[in-house]
């Protein structure tokens, strides 16, 4: 048997009974191992899994309508070890967490099982979800299935990969600056950033509360737009939840992209610009028009996050006092060492009016250039990363240059907009390059058509 | 700003309740420096009029029912499941106030 490449192609085969759910889970399970250099999973849930394939596996022999009442039934699916899964260990990658075992799970996570999916494992990333490469993970690097040489980008790292080399159908990742598009174009996957709001964060370790956003990997877009669909909405328990309908006209054929010029300026390597504009020659080849726009506060964007983040994190990480559970705070790593410190820096008394409230002002700034620019077209394309992946190790000893590798997604979180990165193509080195999608707030049906229609699906 | 002390670097992991390391305190003075200087940037815009933002999504005064929801609350033994140290059913606290006030 060969592992699905979308839900539909699983059904497909489940409904053929080419094979039963325990035969695809002993393929993924086999995947995973032998996939383990790649470092994708700190917790591997086979007997989670199995106890509920057997499950759906009699609802399905029943001969019971299973298709139509679980959307997601028998979808294999890695979570972010971010996301609380009752009873089953959540590390946020870091050693402060490495024996916690919830005792509730997330709401992202609640929705997957209610609408059928398997957990196959809890996926590696940098701790806390700090970082762009997957480095920082207190359990060991991620590795790029492409070359192992190579970073998977971050922070949901796992996630990616676990889709990438089939470890799982789909995969739940979190995006604060950039953790889901990144590693989405550094592996050749879809990755999805939901509008800020849309998917609730309840029971997902926190990292930069006005900037999170959970979202997912998969093969296809259709894919990505069914596991939207299952995740969003209020469910009574994050205020900033709200319930909303995409409403696009389904006459609607000519879409107008603009491409921001200060995102192919100085710092763009070439292999990304030559992918990102051969992708907006497509979509003009596809009957839409591609316009140059400004945003013209980009270049304020990376410093604006990095002090608004930081001091977001330094806050939500003082909960962890090794009381309540948890280890100590002497089990933090580096990283988030660093992130707690310029937080706590940021918002100190006297430089608080110089940082963190200048950086607030900038991001009105930033927000109101997107919203400018999406008076006059419908979506943003983009380059995801400045460099296509790059190798372990090349920028860990660098932190400006590696906080630097975010420059073109973290303006989507400061903004609240949704976005989607699809592979385009490779680089010179024959690893994945991928592009974003950003539409206005509340519009992922527009990141959805278009991505399908560039992906021929 | 372009240099950052050991004895701020120290001050701040007070704030912060980290122990650092002797070769921590040499990184962060180095990174910190370099980062704070980067921010710097941010001077060259004038923002006197401007807004800042801390939301995205406009939603104001959100509500839910001022009612308890059973199956939401954690059981005693639940709530301090994962804690380390445990007596009579409560967390172990480390000591804030000295005993000799």
């Amino acid at each position: 048997m060969s592992l699905p490449h979308s839900i539909h192609e699983l059904h497909n085969s489940l409904r053929k009974k080419e094979y039963s759910l325990v035969e695809m889970l002993d393929k993924y399970f086999m995947t995973i191992k032998a996939n383990e250099s790649l470092n994708a999973f700190i917790t591997v849930t086979e007997d989670y899994a199995y106890k509920k394939a057997k499950f759906l596996q009699k609802l399905l022999d029943q001969g019971q309508e299973v298709f139509t009442q679980y959307p997601l039934f028998g979808v294999a699916v890695a979570v972010k070890d971010l996301y609380l899964t009752k009873g089953i260990r959540t590390t946020a990658a870091s050693r402060v967490l490495e024996n916690y075992i919830p005792v509730y799970s997330s709401t992202a996570f609640e929705k997957l099982e209610e609408a059928g999916a398997i957990l196959v494992g809890k996926t590696n990333c940098d701790a806390w979800a700090h970082g762009a490469s997957g480095e920082n993970s207190d359990f060991g690097p991620t590795r790029n299935p492409h070359n192992k040489d190579y970073v998977p980008g971050g922070s949901s790292s796992g996630s990616a990969v676990s889709v990438a080399a089939k470890m799982s159908l789909i995969a739940m990742g979190t995006d604060t600056g950039g953790s889901i598009r990144l590693p989405a174009s550094f592996c050749g996957v879809v990755g999805l950033k939901p509008t800020y709001g849309a998917v609730s964060r309840y029971g997902v370790v926190a990292m930069a509360s006005s900037l999170d956003s959970m979202g997912h990997f998969t093969n296809t877009v259709v894919d990505s737009q069914k596991v939207f669909e299952i995740t969003r909405g209020c469910d009574g328990r994050d205020s900033t939840v709200k319930d909303y309908k995409n409403k696009l006209s389904e006459n609607k054929k000519k879409f107008k992209i603009g491409l921001p010029k200060e995102y192919f300026g100085e710092g763009l390597h070439p292999d990304v610009k030559e992918k990102v504009e051969f992708a907006a020659r497509r979509f003009n080849d596809l009957g839409h028009e591609v316009i140059e726009v400004s945003l013209p506060h980009t270049e304020y964007a990376v410093a604006v996050y990095y002090i608004v983040q930081t001091a977001e994190v330094s806050s939500n990480l003082g909960r962890y006092d090794g009381v309540r559970y948890g280890n100590g705070r002497e089990n933090f790593g580096s990283e988030a060492k660093r992130r707690i410190m310029l937080g706590t820096y940021v918002l100190s008394s006297g430089y608080y009016d110089a940082y963190y409230l200048k950086a607030m002002k900038v991001r009105t700034l930033i927000s109101s250039d997107f919203d400018k620019v999406f008076e006059s077209v419908d979506v943003i394309l983009a380059p995801v990363s400045p460099d296509p992946p790059f190798k372990i190790g090349e920028k860990v000893n660098n932190p400006l240059k590696m906080y630097l590798s975010d420059i073109y997604t973290v303006s989507a979180n400061l903004a609240g907009i949704p976005g989607i990165s699809i592979p385009i193509g490779f680089s010179s080195s024959g690893l994945p390059i991928g592009a974003q999608i950003l539409g206005p707030r509340f519009g992922e049906e527009k990141l959805f058509v278009l991505a399908k229609q560039y992906l021929q699906e | 700003m372009d240099f950052i002390s050991k004895k701020q670097i120290l001050h701040l992991a007070h704030l912060a309740n980290l122990e650092i390391s002797k070769d921590e305190i040499k990184s962060f003075k180095k990174h910190l420096a370099e980062v704070l200087n980067y921010f710097e940037k941010l001077k060259d815009l004038e923002t006197y009029n401007i807004e800042p933002t801390s939301q995205t999504t406009g939603l104001m005064n959100v509500y839910r029912k001022d009612s308890v929801v059973s199956e939401r609350v954690l059981k005693s033994e639940e709530a301090i499941y994962s804690a380390e140290k445990v007596y009579n059913g409560a967390f172990v606290a480390n000591q804030v106030i000295n005993k000799d006030l």
